[in-house]
């Protein structure tokens, strides 16, 4: 077998664990339970494919092993307690709203966006946009203190933070 | 007969039974001798009412580990790289024996309900 062909199904195996990867970071599982799944995988791949596989072996080896989005059904219906992301993305934007608006119509404009996210994020999306939105309103806030506006702009952000901490328990 | 098993096997109340009873499966398989993920998927396989797909086992094998339940230790292997070898803990043994005791009262108590209740 040539090095090349080696490299190349070495690729197509590593394109695999990176779309499983992906889907179970969207499913909302942590790096060590990602990283249990992958060894699994490639312990599973290299007896199917056995040691050395060129190009073919992988093929058929990956034929056989289910697809990147079955993890991520399986990861969601397991009895998983985690928040659901959606909601990061919702209380994120929220916030995010806050900051540029005054709150009634920030409020609707954040649910409206969250509400997208909703169907589209991923936990660490969700995550990112709940963390940047907090942080925005709050830096917002801080610069407009003086005004009404900026009291209750930190005043809702920190009940969203409050809100969030109360469902992380839940 | 073939397609009436096949189509259960499909159901989705098997699916949830099987899952509930899949950690119990695993834990009693571990009990007498370590294995590898992908070995525990192949003897699960021997044994078509507690056949999984990989998907389903390596996440449990994750979640039982965080549980502490199951401990991993490293092997060399022949076909690739090094191989996980998963055994029972103090505390999974434990788990497997109350697993053990309850499997046992709720097949007598479903018996019981299927064979039809004595009247008092």
């Amino acid at each position: 077998m040539t090095g090349p062909d080696k490299k190349q199904a070495q690729r197509l195996q590593h394109a695999y664990e990176k779309e499983v990867a992906k889907a179970l970071r969207q499913a909302g599982e942590d790096a060590d339970a990602i990283a249990l799944v992958l060894d699994g995988l490639r312990e599973q791949i290299a007896e199917l494919a056995g040691p050395d596989a060129d190009v073919n072996a992988m093929q058929a080896a990956l034929a056989r092993m289910e697809p990147p989005q079955a993890f991520a059904k399986s990861a969601q219906t397991a009895e998983a307690v985690a928040m659901p992301s959606g909601l990061y993305a919702q209380l994120g934007t929220i916030g995010l709203g806050l900051a540029l608006l005054t709150p009634p119509v920030g409020l609707i404009i954040g649910l409206g966006v969250g509400a997208l996210y909703d169907a589209q994020t991923g936990a660490d999306t969700g995550g990112m946009v709940y963390g940047l939105g907090e942080l925005m309103a709050l830096l917002c806030g801080l610069a407009t203190w003086r005004e009404k506006k900026g009291k209750t702009i930190i005043a809702f952000a920190l009940a969203l933070l409050l809100l969030l901490g109360l469902l992380s328990f839940m | 007969m073939h397609d009436d098993k096949t189509a259960m096997a499909d159901a989705p109340w098997v699916a949830q039974l099987r899952k509930g009873l899949l950690e119990f499966a695993v834990l009693a398989l571990l009990q007498h001798k370590e294995a590898y993920g992908y070995e525990l998927l192949k003897r699960l396989d021997r044994y078509p009412a507690l056949s999984v797909k990989e998907s389903t086992l390596y996440l449990l094998l994750g979640r039982l580990k965080k549980e502490g339940v199951i401990a991993q230790r490293l092997k060399p292997s022949d076909s690739g790289p090094p191989r996980r070898y998963f055994h029972l803990t103090a505390l999974g043994k434990a788990r497997l024996e109350d697993m053990g005791i309850y499997w046992i009262a709720l097949q007598n108590a479903l018996n019981q309900m299927i064979e039809g209740e004595s009247t008092p």
